[in-house]
């Protein structure tokens, strides 16, 4: 695969992570929409094949986790929950299928990528390291902030001011930790081979 | 499980466990390692073995299901083994007979338990068979020695028999079973060992048991022979971590080899050969077979962790709706029977959604009030109430037969429109009546609370009324949920002009609702009285409290975004509030009185509330003998969001009496400060 060819898909790596940790939302619009951070990273991972083999096992995952998405996309466009319109047992089992795939999407890519990175990185650079770290912090937050989402007795414990103020650091923090991440596996890509210079005559 | 209904409650509840693990492990076949393929059937073992219901509300809203089906069996019944009031349970995940059977549903109980002896009979026997076949080599086998020794494993006894393909039986007394006269691969008595290694004939005795347990439920066998395979599946990774190279190939040949052997399951034994599908499979995983990263269990275990509440308990969502009041429409048409059958099927789903909370149960409670629905009015009420709600609602509804209604008169319709259909919509302002939680103190069986419903009715002049009911309520825990007993009423009474035109404006005072009063010292013959009361405020958003900037007053109530009750509603918060009474011994009956004054509550340096009238405000009609009572004098919050309490007031009053020749001031008290502790006051 060429550098510029992998360096896009990397871009297109960290720009499907941004879509799905991030929402903005106009009004019941939300302009940084989780299906199109979805697709964005099954299209990356299934491009990537040449470089990591492994990681077309997630296209699928992220297929799915995008497909999900866009219902509740429309929804919320319209002002609906669709978790909420769904049966109580049903939503239930939904997020907690989706949320366990999500987790496991974003450890096997940061997986795969740190693999990457300690292929590109010069001797002494330990990127592959500080993503593996970023990994398994993201893992375990995201095991944390998924269990109240699943089961809403936990909910309760979002009303903490310390949980607020964890939950934002833990979207912005792991947010730029994982974009570093990308951007300097990203700068660590060579580039193409300069032409030969024509031989003077 | 003492009954046909909490057996299949029990099954479907591991069969539905079963199925959530099933999806997730076809998700993650090829990414997840197979020590978490094989591990994650312990939350099926787990949920075999806890009794189905206690715990939580299940993944599906089996619970209800199983009620309905069994309302609708055991209607025409009279079962020993099932009540058709008593929700089902299940209170341990064996079957036990309690008497002699007497219904249909009740042999088909004796059956299955029957059954459960007879699976256990049929593997107990066929595994003492297979022992006594087998005879064990005294001198012990030199390649199982060699294999053993080579790599640290268990030597377990030895016997040769004229079998096919090596196995070991025997938890206990472990014995390897070799096929006679022919040569056993080394590696497939490392497979073996390892079985014994790894303790998984135990876990083989244990899947047994469960198939007993559930030997009528053709999907839970099928489950297991799948946790079967993973084992071996586990077995073979665990193999190939030890060997090298073309060692491994050989190990898949060998496997190939096996394709066409099976070996019926026995409790306490483990054989290689498990059929040419599964050794297939098995092939394809040796294929992909990679030692997975240490970092793997990180991820292996996040997932458990979310699925154990899920499976073990069920996620709290789960809570199954109560008939809403819109089934009113569709039972219109029902004949008597088929309506005897609606009510018994509406009580059944009442009796399986239980409020879980404390705010959840005054919700329905209030809720059933309003909307004078029986099922609501269920939901919190014991088995034994319902009995006779039964009744009641057969009774009334034979009275209003053409309304189709299960319909309670619960203390809102007005007595003296006897012939108003009583499913028309009531309330004038076209929303629910909203209502207030007031004074909810801890007892020691529960909470004590007041509940207040505040409505308006337009008379036959289209004149407008607005009453006020209160009840004062108990809720304990029981039942599985928290229930709601009404121990006494107050109204409904009309309230006069001046009160409806306060209320309009939001709750100010319940008049004669007090958690706590404070008498003050009395100046000028006038008698201060700092009435308490308690409001509990719903998480529901409708609700609010407008900060002192707009004027601290309690604008919105009642859990009523929706008509039907939140059967684990919250209670975000609590407000105290106080009402400055005074009372005026000298007043004459009568006379007409205004009143001026000034009230501001303080915590510190903060000021909660404060309320200034410069002109005279009419006074409530409220006279007792020789005296009149003035409280609207001052009403205001005397707690903060974050629950700091006042301690001090200021405030000042003026009565003046309207006589023919104008105002004449009666009494003053002049603006002082009073300091208060309410912490000594408040229960």
């Amino acid at each position: 695969m060429s550098g510029a060819r992998l360096r896009s898909l990397l871009g297109e790596t960290a720009w499907g992570v941004l879509l799905v940790t991030f929402d903005f939302n106009v009004g019941t619009l939300d302009i940084l929409p989780d299906f199109l951070g979805w697709f964005l990273l099954a299209h990356a991972v299934k491009e990537l094949a040449p470089e990591l083999p492994q990681l077309p096992l997630l296209y699928p995952l992220a297929a799915a986790l995008g497909a999900a998405a866009v219902p509740e996309a429309l929804l919320q466009l319209l002002g609906e929950d669709l978790w909420a319109a769904l049966p109580g047992y049903l939503s239930s089992a939904a997020a907690l299928i989706l949320a366990v795939i999500r987790i496991y999407f974003f450890f096997q890519l940061f997986t795969d990528l740190a693999g990457l990175a300690a292929r590109l990185q010069p001797e002494g650079r330990r990127l592959d390291r500080a993503m593996r770290w970023q990994r398994n912090a993201r893992t375990a937050l995201d095991t944390l902030v998924s269990l109240p989402v699943i089961y809403p007795a936990l909910s309760a414990l979002g009303d903490h001011p310390a949980a607020v103020a964890a939950l934002i650091v833990y979207v912005w923090g792991l947010l730029f930790w994982a974009l570093w991440c990308l951007l300097s596996l990203r700068a660590l890509v060579p580039g193409e081979e300069a032409p030969a210079a024509p031989d003077a005559p | 499980m003492t009954s046909l209904w909490s057996f299949l409650l029990q099954t479907l509840t591991v069969s539905a466990v079963a199925a959530l693990l099933l999806v997730l492990k076809a998700i993650f076949r090829d990414k997840l390692s197979p020590r978490w393929q094989y591990g994650v059937w312990a939350l099926l073992a787990l949920r075999c073995l806890l009794p189905a219901g206690p715990a939580g509300q299940g993944l599906l809203p089996l619970e209800r299901w199983v009620e309905l089906a069994k309302t609708c069996v055991e209607a025409g019944l009279s079962s020993a083994y099932a009540d058709l009031w008593t929700p089902v349970t299940v209170a341990s995940p064996l079957p036990w007979l309690t008497a002699a059977p007497r219904s249909v549903t009740d042999w088909l109980f004796a059956v299955y338990a029957a059954g459960v002896v007879c699976w256990l009979l049929w593997f107990l026997i066929g595994y003492l068979r297979l022992r006594r076949t087998l005879t064990v080599l005294p001198e012990g086998d030199g390649q199982v020695e060699r294999v053993a020794g080579r790599y640290g494993l268990p030597l377990p006894r030895v016997a040769r028999a004229p079998v096919a393909s090596a196995f070991v039986c025997g938890p206990l007394r472990p014995v390897l079973v070799l096929p006679e006269g022919g040569e056993v691969d080394d590696k497939v008595i490392l497979h073996e060992l390892l079985h014994l290694r790894y303790g998984d004939l135990w876990l083989n005795v244990l899947g047994c048991l469960l198939r007993c347990l559930h030997w009528c439920d053709p999907f839970l066998w099928w489950v297991f022979d799948r946790v079967g395979n993973d084992a071996e599946a586990l077995c073979d990774q665990r193999v190939l971590e030890r060997l090298e190279g073309e060692e491994r190939r050989d190990y898949g040949r060998i496997l190939l080899s096996m394709a066409d052997d099976r070996y019926a399951r026995l409790p306490g034994t483990t054989s290689m050969a498990n059929g040419g599908r599964n050794i297939k499979a098995r092939i394809q995983s040796i294929a992909r077979f990679k030692r997975y990263p240490r970092g793997m269990a990180l991820v292996s275990l996040c997932i458990v962790v979310i699925l154990i509440p899920a499976c073990l308990t069920g996620p709290a969502a789960a809570a199954a709706a109560l008939p809403a009041v819109s089934d009113r429409d569709a039972r219109a048409h029902l004949e008597r029977d088929e309506l005897e059958d609606a009510l018994l099927r509406g009580l059944a789903a009442a009796r399986v959604s239980r409020p879980s909370t404390v705010a959840g149960a005054l919700d329905c409670y209030a809720k059933a009030v309003v909307n004078n629905n029986g099922y609501f009015l269920a939901a919190v009420t014991d088995t034994q109430g319902q009995r006779e709600l039964y009744d009641t609602l057969l009774e009334r509804n034979d009275e209003t037969w053409e309304w189709g209604n299960f319909y309670l008169d619960l203390g809102l319709f007005p007595a003296d429109d006897p012939g108003r259909d009583p499913t028309d919509q009531r309330w004038s302002s076209g929303a629910m009546p909203p209502y207030l939680v007031l004074n909810l103190t801890e007892t020691e069986s529960g909470y004590d609370a007041e509940v207040a419903f505040f409505y308006q009715q337009v008379d036959r002049e289209s004149r407008p009324h607005l009453y006020l009911l209160t009840h004062r309520v108990e809720v304990a825990r029981g039942e599985g949920g928290w229930l709601v007993e009404k121990t006494g009423e107050d109204g409904p009474a009309e309230l006069s002009d001046l009160e409806a035109a306060d209320f309009s404006f939001g709750v100010r005072y319940l008049a004669g609702h007090d958690l706590a009063q404070l008498s003050l010292p009395e100046q000028d013959g006038l008698r201060p009285t700092l009435h308490l009361q308690r409001i509990s405020l719903f998480s529901d958003e409708t609700l609010s409290y407008l900060p002192h900037d707009h004027g601290g007053m309690i604008c919105a109530f009642g859990n009523n975004a929706t008509p039907s009750p939140d059967l684990d509603a919250r209670f975000a918060s609590s407000l105290l509030y106080g009402c400055l009474e005074v009372r005026c011994p000298g007043a004459s009956p009568g006379a007409e009185y205004h009143a001026g004054h000034e009230f501001n509550v303080y915590a510190g340096d903060e000021r909660l509330y404060g309320s200034h009238t410069s002109g005279a405000v009419p006074l409530w009609p409220h006279e007792t003998e020789g005296s009149i009572v003035a409280p609207r004098s001052g009403v205001g919050a005397l707690e903060t969001d974050g629950g700091v309490l006042a301690d001090r007031i200021q405030f000042s009053f003026t009565l003046v009496e309207e006589t023919a020749d104008g105002e004449r001031p009666v009494a003053q008290i002049p603006l002082h400060e009073v300091s208060l502790d309410l912490t000594e006051v408040i229960p």
